[in-house]
């Protein structure tokens, strides 16, 4: 089960840092935000996850992006089942 | 080229995929999951598989059905040559809707995954082609 007040930290510090760390890292490379802060990088996804661990932190309560990813923030599911439960 | 085939399951009939997943000890789980070309998500989930096999979190989002939990997932399939990092997203709404319709199915999959293939259908079945020619990843 995710941490929400974990989450919600670690999603305003990607916000307000998304433009120094598109320039501070290549493109596609994996980065992990813990209490608010980057915490490690790698360009190898398990690797970025042996290295939080190595800190002694869930996975799962880490938030990780990849640089270069889009980020919507909204989208619309098209498909007709879905509008049963719109 | 490897090629998963399934009938199409319900009334109406929906197209209907099963692909497996691997958690971070090493466990295979295979899913059944609604293939949706109307999805712009990779691939959302009831809560149930969501917690089970989520890797880490990642950056959520919201859709018509409301805000979602995101993270990242591991797509492994290697015997048809599809082996890919994820990014998932977990809806009770979603999960719900599905299980009303088609019992058993755990979420769906959408367009960003079923591109890193060739999909299709006749009057019977879905299928699925992975094509390892074919560029892989988000653009």
């Amino acid at each position: 089960m995710r941490n929400e007040a974990e989450h919600q930290l670690n999603e305003a510090a990607y916000d307000q840092l998304s433009d120094e760390l598109e320039r501070r890292y290549p493109l596609k490379q994996f980065v992990a935000f813990g209490h608010g802060q980057v915490i490690g990088d790698s360009a190898d996804f398990d690797e970025l996850i042996g290295i939080v661990e190595k800190q002694g932190r869930d996975p799962r309560e880490v938030m990780v992006v990849r640089i270069g990813d889009e980020r919507p923030k909204h989208a619309t599911i098209f498909s007709p089942l879905w509008r049963i439960g719109s | 080229m490897s090629e998963l085939r399934q009938p199409y399951r319900g009334l109406p009939f929906r197209p209907i995929l099963s692909l497996t997943f691997r958690t971070r000890d090493g466990v295979r789980h295979s899913l059944s999951l609604l293939a949706d070309t109307g999805c712009p998500q990779d691939l959302i989930l009831a809560p149930k598989w969501f917690d089970a096999l989520v890797l880490a979190d990642a950056e959520g989002i919201e859709n018509n059905f409301g805000p979602m939990n995101a993270g990242w997932f591991r797509l492994h399939m290697p015997e048809i040559g599809l082996v890919e990092l994820v990014n998932g997203f977990g809806s009770l709404e979603v999960g719900e809707a599905i299980a009303t319709e088609l019992p058993g199915v755990a979420g769906l999959v959408g367009l960003p995954i079923l591109r890193l293939g060739e999909y299709g259908g006749n009057a019977t079945d879905f299928w699925f082609r992975s094509s390892p020619s074919t560029p892989t990843g988000s653009p």
